[in-house]
C-alpha cells in the first residue's frame, strides 16, 4: 500500500504481486485507505493554461 | 494526434487560405474510468475534443476480465464508453513498446500508445503519471479533467463523490477546489474588465 501511496509501483504491478486482478487490487486500496488520486502535481503553477491547451476544442493555426 | 491539413477557398477569387486543425487523442487508464465511474460522471468523456482511445490491454482488464468477474463499475464502464456504436473509446492494438522499466508490460502500453500518438494521457495511478512526467507526455488525472468540465457547484459535489469513495482526500479535494475557486475569480475578473473597456470605447 505504501509503495503504491510513494509512487514506487503502479495498481498493475501491486495487483501482479498479489495475483489479484485489476479491480480487486482497486477494492484492496480502497479498503485500506489509500486514496488512489493524490494532490496538485509540482507544477501546479502551470496547470490552468495546460488545462486549457488540453481540453479546449479544435485549435487551429492559420497559415 | 492526428494533423488535418485543410483548403479554404473564397468565393470564387481564387485565394487559397491553408489552415492546419490539431484534433488532439487522449488516452484514458483504467484508473480515470473507474473514477469516473465511481461518481456516475462517465459521460463527461463525450465533451472530449478528439477522440479517445486505449490499448487493447485496458479493454481486457476492464471490460472482459471485469465483466466476468462482475464488477459494477465494469459494468458501468462497458454499458456507457465501450457497448454504444461508435464506442465513447476506441480500443487499439499498440505497435511501438517503449519498455519502460519499473512498470507493468500492460502500464507500459498505456505509456506506449500516448507516446505513438502524441496524445494526451488521462490517469489517476500515480507512478504511472510519475513515469508519464519523466518521459515528457502530458497527462491530467480525474479532478483535472472535472476542473476543466464542471462549473464550480457540480465540481465541488463531484470531489465529495471522489472523497466518499475514498479516491481522493479531504486535504486534496480542498486544495483542488481552492484552485477552482480562484480560477472562476479570475474568468469573472476578465469578463468584467473586458465589459468595462467595451463600454469605455461605446461612451468614447
Amino acid at each position: 500500500m505504501q509503495a503504491y501511496l510513494e509512487g514506487r509501483m503502479t495498481i498493475r504491478q501491486c495487483a501482479d504481486m498479489l495475483g489479484v486482478d485489476y479491480f480487486e487490487m482497486d477494492e484492496i486500496l480502497n479498503s485500506e485507505n489509500v486514496p488512489i488520486i493524490t494532490g496538485l502535481d509540482p507544477d501546479a503553477e502551470t496547470l490552468l493554461p495546460r488545462l486549457i491547451e488540453t481540453f479546449s476544442d479544435k485549435e487551429k493555426i492559420n497559415l | 494526434m492526428v494533423i488535418k491539413k485543410l483548403i479554404y477557398r473564397k468565393g470564387h477569387d481564387r485565394i487559397c487560405k491553408s489552415s492546419v486543425t490539431i484534433v488532439p487523442e487522449y488516452i484514458l487508464d483504467s484508473s480515470f474510468l473507474i473514477s469516473l465511474a465511481k461518481i456516475k460522471l462517465l459521460l463527461l468523456i463525450k465533451q472530449l475534443p478528439g477522440s479517445a482511445l486505449c490499448p487493447e490491454e485496458v479493454y481486457q482488464e476492464v471490460v472482459e476480465t471485469g465483466l466476468n468477474r462482475g464488477y459494477t463499475d465494469a459494468l458501468l464502464i462497458a454499458k456507457e464508453i465501450f457497448l454504444p456504436e461508435p464506442p465513447q473509446v476506441k480500443n487499439v492494438i499498440v505497435k511501438n513498446r517503449l519498455r519502460t522499466p519499473g512498470i507493468s508490460p500492460v502500464d507500459d502500453s498505456v505509456l506506449s500508445l500516448v507516446a505513438e500518438r502524441k496524445a494526451v494521457l488521462l490517469a489517476d495511478d500515480i507512478r504511472l503519471r510519475k513515469k508519464a512526467f519523466g518521459i515528457g507526455l502530458e497527462t491530467h488525472n480525474t479532478p483535472e479533467f472535472l476542473m476543466y468540465y464542471l462549473e464550480y457547484e457540480d465540481f465541488a459535489s463531484a470531489l465529495d463523490g471522489l472523497v466518499k469513495y475514498r479516491r481522493l482526500d479531504v486535504k486534496n479535494a480542498n486544495i483542488y477546489l481552492e484552485v477552482k475557486r480562484q480560477w472562476k475569480k479570475k474568468l469573472k475578473y476578465v469578463k468584467l474588465r473586458r465589459k468595462r473597456c467595451k463600454h469605455i470605447s461605446k461612451v468614447g
